[in-house]
């Protein structure tokens, strides 16, 4: 497999390493309530399976050091599009 | 009639981790070589004089850099010969056709698994630096891949692949 | 013994005779034979024995479509099992043996299973072995010797694998008339294009067109040779042939294995191709009737090939079962050959004129809507019986060679490897490539071209190829007439797959049984799951499991295949990564120092770590003891080059670091050092390390071993992502620097010793401080941390002067008593100070209060986890918390990874309170000691509790006590 890294170009998946899905993590606040709770509780636990694209989070971790985001499409395995943060 | 490479371990370079924006790159941060691009902020520099280093780091500082001598984290080797991009073939999953690669063309990437940067140069060999505790490994590993290495595509009936 | 020798023609080189072995019996043949053609040819009968049923089984097809003649070829430790003699080439001295029989294949013992056939249909074993359920032991040993084919050699492989990489522009699978039309046409377009020509067998030209067919005016092999050779001047382009191609993986990378003679035996390619062009040809399908299985039958078209290419005949008198025009090509082109055709006998209703013609021309009885009823003869075909499709009379014929010919399958596994949809063509009868499969996609799909395609006309293959070379859109399949559907059965056993002996019966049955899903049927019966993945028997199969329950053959579809398509040898896949280059090793400075000095090393992650140091008449636990004993009484040196370590510049790294860190860092000072604990989000305890601040914005921080990368990718995602904007640089620099500990009571002395340029008293490099300079003419930088408890000197040097670094300090430490210990001491000093590991105390299911950390836990900042830790279950008093444990009777030693358990008493299950994280025998205390998480541990100091391991028998009993054994307050440390 292949990846399409936004500095270094397409490479091989054994030079990454996965981040996960790409979620904005909920700010931040000294004191957690029971309002903000469960937004953090949905970034640390639960995750959407989409039959479709899918935002995700790759570290070229042999490469150019650069975390970014692409999307890939779960159903063609085919990456879409790439974007540094 | 196998073509020939050689594989050979050479003394270490003064080597720097640079970062810096890319408008301070491009608005002349040094003159130092660029052995890898990295990325559009972070290349790894060849420091012609290891006995000032010191001052190089501090002239990259100067100018909105920033630094780190990583002369001892990476053990250069020498592949040459007509056959030192099949060897390299054996282990990195990069396109080295020459048009792809160029003499002068840099990339981080794995070799056998291990991190390393590849240098092609200009006499059409190339500069492989590995990571510094791979490096023995890495050796005895280039030197098995070679020992297999023959001219790929023979068959009996004559056909013989040209190209590299 | 009815196979013979054509005394001419063949493109066999009859100068040179091979002389072979099979099953113990010298037979030749020559130069250009397969085993398969040399053993036809020689009359050899009976090759192989069935998997299940131990049938006398021949010779069915020409090439990798074989499903019977597994063959064993070689001794030793070149002995390679289940290789199909069809694609075996025959070579001077070669030693073959037919497998799963005993004591011969003339005459198998374990033929005996075929009377037992009614008790072993389908699925049988789901069924049975299950009573009585304590006699599970008997029958897997049982089914283990029954069961498999083939042996494995014992010996290790003494040949090497080579492994290459390349990207193409074009990779063409198959190189027969579309193949070659293919690559020929894309070379044209752009000599510039890159271009791969792959091709299963040594000569290209594939199997489908027969030599006398005519190409562009010319004959086939003519076309052929000025093909290739037009090929092979063009400096882009490579021609592989013996290579197969296994597999399509994402991202258009294909995997090909090259058979090679020479320094290495195979050669796998990984392929990155930007096109690909699928010309794999087509398979033919046989037609079923009792006893298809007999010795005797054959594809016609292989029966054809072997006497067109290599002289060897089949049989003498043969009848042809065929419900395709190409079944008659074969049976004129024998019968030219020397082989009398008793009768043609095809299922179709009407015939075309002129087949009819020629058949009268040529003497033969043509039998229209009648079929083969079932086959006759003890080892070997002797004759067939033929019945009206209708109904009616049979008609006995007498012959020793059965050929069927039930239509063409396309060979495109690859293409569905690559994700495209096959569609079912009502005209073939037959599943072909949908070359809308790739619509909306973003790359470029694989187009498949000629047989593979459908096509498989002469004119048709090359107008297909050629277009897909050019980079067309694939042509449309020209409609023919629809060809009649499938003959599904006769008297006797039909069987469908003919190497895991799946009849007509077997796939009735599993419908009957539920089994409705063509998928659920191929793993109930295990049709198509042998090492020819059925491709004789998957349309087949399907047609049958489809008319079983009332269904068109495509509503049922086809089960999936996947790589790879045909067997891969281990070799293969591990290329130069065998034996001692298998991973990558990662060694420190000093490891030449290791082993030169009896250090017993060990793998940690791919480093090669010395865990203790040998000495004469001692064991390796006295070693550990010795060696961790000298830390607390003298000094130690140990090699700590492993440790992750980080360079950090920056105004905002105080900023990273405390949003990575539970605890603060900005009110570090420069020249001090401050221990850190990092958690992941959900709380729970991920690394711990050093972090030191040079100077205002330099910061140097340390991770553990296993840690190293997986935390510097974590702090650029902080910096890239979570933090942006932060301005932070960070390099990891784990290999720039070779390190290593001194540690004990003597430590400062020895330091002091080696004459550094600064100052080592207490007051100049206080616990947790840093110093910088030289020792002697060596470039260091020294951290006064203590992993083992004792005053203790990280001393960090570049790599290139670590083994130098060593050697003075070992020089000067013979005054001082200094010894070098290894990781096992290392773990028992910090075991006796009550410090967790990642791995083991910290094993992903560790809250900092676990493990005693919560008052290192800011208050005052967001970090990783924080919001995490106010989670109830996470504030929980039962929690699993980190104790120590002391055997009740000293002189027990506690067993590693056992449960805590109350006592044992009670009935199971029993409720387990935690387990032991790490062991080991305590110097200090003369005494075995354990870290344990161990449920509400720090409310239950002083209880005991039992330590138990159902693993090793062992209980012991334990007490509970707090988990640092050796100087609590840390004076030590300090002093």
């Amino acid at each position: 497999m292949r990846i399409p890294c936004p500095n270094c170009g397409s490479r091989s998946l054994a030079e990454f390493s996965y981040g996960g899905a790409a979620l904005d993590r909920p700010p931040g606040d000294i004191g957690p309530s029971p309002e903000t709770a469960p937004a953090w509780d949905d970034f640390v636990y639960r995750r959407d399976n989409p039959a479709g694209p899918l935002r995700e989070l790759w570290f070229h971790a042999a490469g150019c050091r650069a975390w970014f985001v692409a999307t890939r499409d779960t159903r063609s395995l085919e990456f879409i599009a790439e974007v540094t943060p | 009639m196998a073509e020939t490479c050689l594989v050979t371990r050479r003394p270490p370079l003064a080597l720097l981790d640079v970062t810096a924006r890319p408008d301070v790159w491009s608005g002349g941060l040094t003159a130092l070589e660029t052995v890898v691009a990295l990325s559009p902020e972070r290349r790894i520099l060849l420091a012609g004089d290891a006995a000032d280093l010191a001052g190089s780091l501090d002239a990259i500082a100067a100018r909105g850099g920033r630094g780190v001598d990583v002369s001892h984290g990476w053990q250069p080797i020498a592949i040459d010969g007509p056959a030192a991009r099949s060897l390299l073939e054996r282990g990195i999953d990069l396109d080295l056709a020459p048009d792809q690669f160029a003499p002068g063309h840099g990339a981080a990437t794995l070799c056998a698994r291990v991190p390393v940067l590849l240098r092609a140069e200009a006499a059409g060999g190339y500069t492989l630096l590995v990571a510094t505790s791979y490096a023995d490994w890495l050796m005895r590993w280039l030197q098995a891949a070679r020992a297999a290495m023959t001219r790929p595509s023979l068959s009996n009936t004559g056909i013989s692949g040209s190209q590299r | 013994m009815t196979g013979w020798r054509a005394p001419t023609g063949g493109r066999i080189d009859r100068s040179r005779t091979i002389d072979f072995r099979f099953n113990g019996r010298a037979y030749t043949g020559h130069d250009g034979d397969t085993l398969a053609s040399a053993l036809l040819a020689n009359g050899v009968d009976i090759v192989a024995r069935s998997f299940k049923y131990h049938r006398p089984r021949g010779i069915v097809a020409f090439g990798a479509d074989e499903p019977n003649a597994l063959v064993e070829v070689g001794e030793g430790s070149r002995r390679t099992p289940n290789l199909k003699a069809t694609q075996v080439r025959l070579v001077p001295g070669l030693v073959a043996r037919s497998q799963n029989c005993w004591p011969s294949v003339n005459f198998d013992i374990m033929a005996i299973t075929g009377l037992l056939a009614p008790f072993m249909p389908s699925g049988f074993y789901y069924k049975t072995f299950k009573w009585p359920v304590s006699a599970w032991p008997f029958y897997e040993r049982l089914i283990r010797n029954a069961a498999g084919m083939g042996r494995a050699p014992a010996a290790a492989d003494p040949d090497a694998y080579d492994s290459v990489h390349r990207s193409v522009d074009l990779l063409v699978i198959g190189g027969g008339l579309a193949g070659l039309a293919a690559a020929r046409a894309a070379a044209q377009a752009d000599a510039g294009t890159r271009i791969l020509v792959v091709d299963e067998l040594a000569e290209f030209g594939g199997l489908g067109t027969a030599d006398t067919a005519v190409v562009d005016g010319r004959d086939y092999r003519d076309w052929v040779a000025d093909a290739v050779a037009a090929l092979s001047a063009v400096p882009n382009v490579t021609l592989l042939p013996r290579t197969t191609a296994y597999g399509h993986y994402d991202g258009n990378l294909v995997g090909l294995v090259e058979e090679c003679d020479g320094p290495v035996r195979q050669r796998r390619w990984l392929v990155h191709a930007d096109r690909i062009v699928l010309a794999t040809g087509a398979t033919e399908r046989p037609l079923l009737f009792g006893g298809n299985d007999r010795p005797g039958v054959m594809l016609a078209s292989a029966a054809r090939l072997y006497a067109t290419r290599h002289a060897a005949m089949a049989g003498r008198r043969a009848v042809v079962f065929t419900s395709d025009d190409s079944g008659y090509e074969a049976a004129f082109d024998l019968r030219q050959a020397g082989v009398a055709i008793a009768a043609i006998v095809d299922p179709r209703a009407e015939v075309g004129e002129a087949l009819k013609g020629r058949c009268a021309a040529a003497g033969i009885t043509l039998l229209a809507a009648h079929r083969i009823e079932s086959s006759h003869g003890r080892r070997r075909v002797s004759g067939c019986t033929v019945r009206p499709i209708a109904g009616g009379q049979p008609r006995r014929f007498t012959c020793d060679l059965i050929l069927t010919a039930g239509g063409w399958t396309p060979a495109a596994q690859l293409f569905t490897h690559a994700g495209g949809r096959l569609r079912h063509d009502p005209a073939l009868a037959a599943l072909v490539p949908d070359a809308t499969s790739w619509a909306g996609r973003a790359s470029t799909g694989m187009i498949a071209v000629g047989a593979a395609a459908g096509v498989y006309d002469v004119a048709g293959c090359l107008a297909s190829g050629q277009a897909a070379g050019r980079g067309e859109p694939p042509l449309g399949i020209g409609g023919s007439e629809a060809r009649s559907p499938i003959v599904l059965g006769g008297t006797g056993k039909c069987f469908v797959d003919l190497q895991n002996d799946v009849t007509v019966a077997d796939i009735a049955l599993a419908v009957r049984e539920g089994y409705r899903s063509i998928e659920h049927v191929k793993r109930y019966t295990t049709l198509g799951m042998g090492t020819d993945q059925g491709k004789l028997a998957g349309l087949t199969g399907v047609a049958v499991a489809a008319a079983a329950q009332g269904l068109a053959p495509a509503d049922l579809g086809n089960s999936r295949p996947r790589p790879p398509l045909s067997p891969v040898t281990f070799g293969a896949l591990a290329g130069p990564f065998v034996g001692p280059l298998s991973s990558p090793a990662r060694t420190t400075p000093m490891h030449g120092w290791h082993e030169a000095h009896g250090a017993l090393m060990a793998n940690v992650g791919s480093w090669r770590r010395p865990q203790l140091y040998r000495r004469e008449a001692e064991g390796d636990l006295e070693a550990v003891i010795r060696e961790a004993g000298n830390v607390r009484r003298a000094v130690g040196l140990t090699d700590v080059s492993t440790l992750g370590k980080i360079d950090l510049q920056g105004p905002d790294v105080a900023r990273l670091l405390d949003h990575a860190y539970i605890n603060g860092f900005a009110s570090l000072a420069p020249g001090r050092c401050r221990y850190g604990v990092m958690l992941r989000e959900d709380g729970m305890v991920l690394d711990d390390g050093t972090v030191t601040r040079l100077t205002a914005e330099r910061w140097f921080m340390t991770t553990t071993t296993g840690n190293a990368e997986r935390i510097h990718a974590h702090l650029e995602r902080i910096r890239q992502i979570d933090l942006r904007g932060l301005d932070v640089t960070i390099t990891p620099v784990t290999e720039q620097w070779g390190a290593m500990a001194v540690a004990g009571p003597r430590a400062r002395d020895l330091l002091a010793a080696l004459r550094p340029d600064f100052a080592v008293d207490n007051e100049a490099l206080p616990f947790m401080a840093l110093a910088e300079g030289r020792i002697g003419d060596i470039a260091a930088r020294v951290l006064r941390v203590s992993f083992s408890g004792e005053r203790a000197y990280e001393i960090y040097t570049a790599a290139g002067d670590a083994l130098a670094m060593w050697n003075t300090i070992l020089a000067a430490g013979t005054s001082f008593g200094l010894m070098p210990y290894g990781t096992e001491a290392m773990m028992t000093l910090r075991i006796e100070k009550g410090l967790f590991v990642p791995g083991f105390e910290a094993d992903g299911r560790t809250l900092p209060d676990d493990l005693g950390l919560a008052r290192m836990v800011s208050t005052k900042k967001e970090f990783v986890g924080r919001r995490s830790l106010r989670r109830p279950a996470f504030v929980a008093p039962d929690r699993k918390q980190l104790v120590g444990l002391m055997a009740v009777d000293r002189t027990q030693a506690i067993p590693r990874g056992a449960q805590i358990v109350r006592d044992l008493g009670g009935a199971p299950p029993v409720a387990m309170e935690g387990h032991v994280t790490s062991v080991t025998y305590s110097p200090e205390l003369g005494r075995w000691i354990a870290l344990a998480l161990v449920a509400g541990g720090r409310a239950a100091l002083g209880e005991t509790r039992v330590a138990a391991s159902p693993l090793t028998g062992e209980t012991v009993p334990v007490t509970l006590c707090p988990p640092v054994f050796v100087d609590p307050e840390g004076e030590r440390l300090r002093g």
